[in-house]
């Protein structure tokens, strides 16, 4: 018995060492797409709270925690609360599986790419369960447009998963990345690395995808009736979800942990750092697109996934195996 | 349709473009005030918050003619007035209900001796409503700590009147 | 071991609860969540039993995509009204018999296929002989079947599926004749110069624009 309980608060201890990082690294994550926003645009974004403005989102979470939670009077309440929980337990769920190192990984699973793809595609029901709820046509309006894109983009996002699976071999995220210890797969599978990237971008209901929360035509989609520490929530959830799409980018395209050069200076910094810098190149390429892009219109967004990426990805599909199959290089066990 | 268009939209040019005068853009001055810290220049006719002055004896300018009270289109203004020991007409009570002003500066243009002003203050938001009810002695209190710069705006634009 | 039946109750307990609610709930969306519900528990079982493929296969086929069109449909009926016709109206009796008999055929199928396996022990006995190798992760035994084996029963219910999403595309999609399409790719081809002349006009004189 007490074994188990040492088990059980080893394991704990484990989830907690992952999670607090995970939920810091969130808030300065908005800091920082905030401030690259307000770059490009040459205006200085938040610069008071702390050094460098780097504590703004904890002031800005500490004001939501006072703010009055309201629900609705119409709303279905149950669901309604759920929602901005489910949203944030699947975007902090999933990072149990990212490797940081060869050793620095929760659970180690033989499907993790899966696990990844499906707890992404779970990701879909925070929205719309809180746009149900909220009994109100904004919400309700952009849930729908969310789930409509989202399952749309996770067609493609599968697809370009099977892309780099061809080259690997296994559905293991470490053998993922020590697959690309020659050659990183975003040199071989660039077309499909550019289409990921876009697909992320929707899949995380970024700009210039972000039709669910298109502030001028519906307010603010799904989260328009939420209020205080539920709607951080759903905001904590959403980056979660967007710095996981980034680990799964730079896992799947970017060699993860490996340094870009296997030689002296680059061996010297630990292995996590270069996930974590692969991670933050990738997210201020989100945050500049968010700068620099205007919004789709939905009839564009649903034709470039469904007549764009899907027949591109799945033709490259076809390339990659038979070049695969050609040159004998089908990594079998 | 010309190939090099077919290759552009291809291969994202205009998108790459656009992010390359992006990062390029990033990097230089910005256009914006540092507000809390730096503030823009202020015209002597800005209407911020009100003020009642008094003459350099320290007697009030007001003398309850309730020109303000009159011409203030959204009735923000409430006044009274009783006769003084000496003779004069003074007001009781001058209130300002500033929720519901609407900044147009009419009170300062009705007013025959300069009583009213708005001053170059704009900073005045407070926690609860009722400290936005102003009084007469906020009023006066304000007028005393802006008198400087009130008397400077009223010189500095008076050539325009 | 004890940990281990400590999950697997909890997860089965809600897998039947769940499913019970699927029926119960008064609510069509609270029925289709609790489907979604259902789900997720029983790919958490499948995991259990080691078949983490098909637990997540299930997780990203289901819920992520089935029951999402699930809740797309039943989102938009506006069911209230049909509701109370169905559990007040006259033509309420009709449907006991046809769900009786409908479930009670379920369950017969049920019996035989779980009886089917008691009647054929050599079958049980066979697994030794067809040299599964416990090395390997079942997603590898699955795709050695899978693309071996059983290939010409895979493509092909590949090809079913393709051809039934063909068919109801052909289905619903009808062209309607005099509405103007936009084209996306010419949309967004217009270069500056296709759109913007420059002209010196002279003065007093005018320019024609509309040529």
């Amino acid at each position: 018995m007490l074994e188990n309980l040492n088990i059980l608060f080893n394991e704990v201890y484990k989830i907690l060492l992952l999670l607090i990082p995970v939920l810091v690294s969130v808030a300065m994550i908005v800091w920082l797409d905030r401030r690259v926003w307000a770059f490009v645009q040459k205006r200085r974004g938040p610069n008071v709270v702390g050094p460098f403005g780097l504590f703004q989102s904890l002031a800005d979470a500490l004001k939501y925690i006072f703010k009055e939670i309201i629900i609705p009077a119409s709303s279905n309440k149950i669901i309604f609360i759920l929602a901005p929980i489910v949203t944030m337990t699947l975007a902090l769920v999933s990072w149990a599986v990212i490797p940081f190192s060869e050793t620095y990984v929760l659970a180690d699973i033989n499907v993790g790419i899966l696990y990844l793809f499906a707890v992404s595609s779970l990701g879909v029901y925070g929205i719309i369960m809180g746009g149900w709820a909220s009994n109100s046509k904004y919400p309700f309006l952009g849930a729908i447009r969310s789930a409509a894109q989202m399952v749309s983009y996770e067609v493609s996002i599968g697809v370009i998963i099977i892309n780099v699976l061809l080259c690997v071999g296994s559905l293991n995220l470490k053998d993922i990345v020590l697959a690309q210890q020659d050659l990183w797969f975003i040199i071989p599978l660039f077309p499909m690395f550019v289409i990921f990237f876009i697909s992320a971008l929707a899949e995380t209901n970024r700009p210039p995808f972000d039709l669910p929360e298109a502030e001028a035509e519906l307010v603010a989609g799904y989260q328009t009736e939420y209020s205080g520490m539920m709607y951080a929530m759903f905001w904590l959830g959403e980056y979660a979800n967007i710095l996981l799409m980034c680990s799964m980018g730079s896992i799947l395209f970017l060699g993860g942990w490996l340094s870009p050069i296997n030689i002296y200076p680059f061996t010297l910094v630990p292995a996590p750092l270069w996930l974590i810098f692969k991670i933050l190149l990738l997210f201020i390429l989100f945050s500049l697109v968010k700068a620099i892009v205007p919004r789709y219109r939905y009839d564009q967004l649903m034709k470039l996934g469904w007549k764009i990426f899907l027949p591109f990805s799945l033709i490259w599909l076809i390339l990659t195996s038979s070049y695969l199959f050609y040159f004998n290089l089908l990594p079998v066990n | 349709m010309k190939i090099s268009r077919i290759i552009k939209t291809i291969f994202l040019i205009d998108f790459l473009n656009g992010l390359l005068i992006a990062i390029k853009e990033a990097f230089k001055s910005k256009k914006t005030l540092n507000y809390p810290f730096e503030k823009g220049k202020i015209s002597p006719r800005f209407r911020g918050e009100h003020a009642l002055r008094r003459y350099p004896n320290g007697e009030e300018r007001c003398i309850a003619c309730k020109l303000c009270e009159a011409v203030c289109p959204a009735q923000a203004i409430t006044i009274e007035s009783t006769e003084r020991e000496d003779g004069s007409r003074k007001t009781t009570r001058y209130d300002i209900d500033m929720l519901k002003c609407i900044y147009c500066g009419l009170c300062e243009e009705s007013c025959p001796v300069d009583a009213i002003v708005q001053g170059p203050n704009f900073e005045f938001s407070t926690e609860t409503r009722e400290e936005l009810y102003y009084n007469k002695q906020k009023l006066l209190d304000n007028g005393d700590r802006w008198e400087s710069v009130l008397a400077a705006n009223i010189k500095a634009d008076n050539p325009y009147r | 071991m004890i940990v281990h039946s400590i999950f697997f109750y909890i997860f089965s307990i809600i897998a039947i609860f769940s499913a019970i609610m699927v029926t119960v709930s008064r609510n069509t969306v609270h029925s289709v969540f609790f489907l979604i519900l259902d789900f997720i528990s029983i790919s958490c079982l499948f995991i259990m039993i080691g078949a983490e493929f098909i637990g997540m296969i299930m997780l990203i086929v289901y819920v992520g995509a089935v029951a999402v069109l699930f809740l797309f449909v039943v989102m938009m009926l506006n069911v209230s009204q049909q509701k109370n016709e169905w559990l007040s109206g006259e033509k309420n009796s009709n449907h006991i018999p046809i769900g009786l008999l409908i479930s009670a055929l379920i369950f017969f199928e049920l019996i035989i296929v779980a009886g089917g396996w008691k009647y054929k022990p050599e079958l049980l006995g066979s697994f030794n002989s067809m040299g599964i190798d416990l090395t390997t992760t079942n997603t590898h035994q699955i795709g050695n079947v899978l693309y071996t084996d059983y290939i010409h029963l895979f493509q092909l219910s590949g090809m079913i599926l393709l051809v039934a999403m063909v068919g109801a595309i052909v289905l619903t999609f009808r062209k309607r004749e005099g509405i103007k399409r936009q084209g996306y790719f010419r949309q967004i081809s217009r270069e500056r110069k296709d759109g913007v002349e420059l002209i010196d006009v002279k003065s007093k004189k005018g320019v024609k624009i509309d040529v």
